[in-house]
């Protein structure tokens, strides 16, 4: 059947074929890589946070018991602590005091000493204290040693600076490795153009002789080459949903004290709950890999062919 | 206009090195002149029509076209110069994945001219060139002379300023050339200016023009006067 004369709106010989597959698989895995490190780099940022908030600001003052004999801390110990905590809580450098209860001592302990620990020993009656925002650690300390000058008092910011700085080299590496990651999708880019340049050489002389500008070029073969990473990064950051769901479980229990280990979902209705379930800006933060993949592949094509048709008259 | 002025032109070989191909070329073609451009095989010819159609860089001397001086013209002038020069190659340079028509489009496209035009200008050049019918045939599809028909189309499509010609007439029938022939004039007398080299002796006696003729990549004579 003979079929009407008809322009097809891309008919300039530079459509692309062959090499995408293989350039849309590498990109994936790019794409992947660097989606693990924005979930690690997340990830850190947020204990870091919780280190800094929580860990670092939180005072451990333990009242000694003033019977030795008891394994629990006696009544007059009780009084004096329910003393130090209403004197506490009416100064302006405390947020919080709180008194551990025993079944929270044996949390605490639980994995040194085993469970039920503070029903044998006798173990001191210990507050928490969280000191007020703007207090300066040193105003706080003074507070409580005036307070109780016999009581031992373990603040726990040196815990938190050493977290800090482990927080900090995990999110230093995370983004070394996008860095590496968006460079080497740069470079397979490049490489993928040249490829595609050299097996349309003919097609590309013929284009320009006939008076096709190096923009005009450039920007369809950087537009394709664009939908290609771009597609590859989408693949790749939901292919490495999964282990990303999985390494967020693996790693709540280090933000969040209530949980003792880790909590795999029952079902699938809760694995998908927790698949959706990461903060908003991890979020938008990995619906931008692939936008930031296409990015890449626009800007490192255009670039390569522009100076690739340098030379050429 | 065409004005050349002490050009040489060379072009990198396979061995790393430079061959000269042009020497000290000289000639002016004004506004809607025909002009043959004769001369042996090998004698510089294809390179000379490279040069002009702004394929190939001088390596030195001046050269003015249609009031552009290539050599020193930004690359968005000489991508404006291209499209006002139409070339018609002895190997057709068509692109084998488009089709006849989409080929003879392709000029039209690049130089933004209306899409609803485009397919119709397209195909009553093909049909004038007795392709009506064939223009959803691929390169490969077609014969020799068809193919050398649709690289005309394409040349001629965009009415151009300046019509370059590499041996046209090769792959056509002795009908098909006077045909085309008798176009190049008329286009002349519509102001365009065409250079058609050819080793045709039966065509040059036939359409009597100036010439230029080229050997060893210099102008070796000629019925045109020099500058």
């Amino acid at each position: 059947m003979k079929t009407s004369p008809r322009i097809r709106a891309s008919a300039d010989g530079l459509n692309r074929h062959g090499g995408d597959r293989g350039l849309m698989a590498v990109i994936a895995a790019m794409a992947a890589l660097a989606t693990l490190a924005l979930g690690g780099w997340s990830g850190a940022t947020a204990l870091q946070d919780h280190w800094r908030n929580a860990l670092t600001r939180t005072i451990f003052v333990e009242l000694s018991t003033t019977d030795p004999d008891t394994s629990a801390p006696d009544e007059a110990t009780h009084q004096n602590a329910d003393k130090l905590i209403e004197k506490l809580n009416g100064s302006p450098v405390i947020h919080t005091v709180k008194r551990l209860s025993r079944s929270e001592l044996d949390a605490l302990l639980a994995p040194w000493l085993g469970g039920g620990a503070s029903g044998t020993l006798s173990l001191p009656t210990v507050l928490t204290v969280i000191p007020d925002r703007d207090a300066s650690m040193d105003q706080v300390l003074h507070t409580l040693r005036d307070a109780a000058p016999d009581a031992a008092i373990e603040p726990s910011a040196s815990w938190g600076s050493r977290l800090g700085l482990l927080a900090t080299s995990l999110r230093i590496s995370a983004v070394g490795v996008m860095g590496l990651a968006l460079c080497a999708t740069a470079g397979v880019v490049m490489l993928s153009v040249r490829m595609v340049l050299l097996s349309r050489r003919k097609t590309v002389e013929i284009l320009h002789a006939l008076g096709a500008s190096d923009g005009m070029i450039a920007g369809r073969i950087a537009r394709q080459t664009a939908l290609m990473t771009g597609l590859g990064g989408l693949c790749g950051a939901l292919a490495v949903w999964p282990a990303l769901t999985v390494l967020a479980r693996i790693m709540a229990p280090f933000g969040d004290v209530r949980l003792s280990g880790i909590a795999w979902p029952a079902d699938a209705g809760a694995w998908m709950q927790a698949a959706l379930g990461f903060p908003v800006p991890f979020l938008e933060l990995a619906a931008s890999v692939p936008f930031v993949m296409a990015f890449v592949g626009w800007i490192v094509s255009e670039f390569s062919v522009r100076l690739w048709l340098r030379r050429l008259p | 206009m065409i004005h050349l002025q002490n050009v040489h032109a060379r072009y990198p070989t396979a061995h790393r090195g430079l061959a000269g191909a042009l020497n000290s070329i000289s000639f002016t073609v004004a506004k809607g002149e025909f002009r043959w451009l004769t001369g042996a095989s090998g004698a510089g010819k294809s390179t000379l029509l490279a040069v002009l159609g702004l394929s190939l860089r001088p390596t030195s001397g001046q050269m003015d076209i249609l009031g552009v001086e290539p050599a020193r013209a930004k690359r968005s002038q000489l991508t404006r110069l291209r499209r006002r020069i139409g070339t018609i190659h002895q190997d057709y340079r068509l692109l084998e994945q488009l089709t006849a028509l989409e080929n003879v489009a392709l000029p039209l496209r690049l130089a933004g001219t209306d899409p609803r035009l485009i397919a119709r200008e397209s195909c009553d050049i093909l049909a004038w060139l007795g392709l009506a019918g064939r223009e959803n045939a691929y390169p490969d599809q077609l014969s020799g002379g068809e193919c050398q028909r649709v690289a005309i189309a394409r040349a001629l499509v965009v009415r151009p300023d300046i019509l370059l010609a590499d041996e046209p007439t090769n792959a056509l029938e002795e009908t098909e050339s006077r045909r085309l022939l008798g176009l190049f004039q008329e286009i002349c007398g519509h102001g365009t200016t065409v250079i058609v080299a050819t080793h045709n002796e039966t065509l040059l006696r036939d359409f009597p023009a100036p010439s230029i003729e080229i050997a060893q990549g210099r102008v070796a004579g000629g019925t045109a006067p020099l500058p």
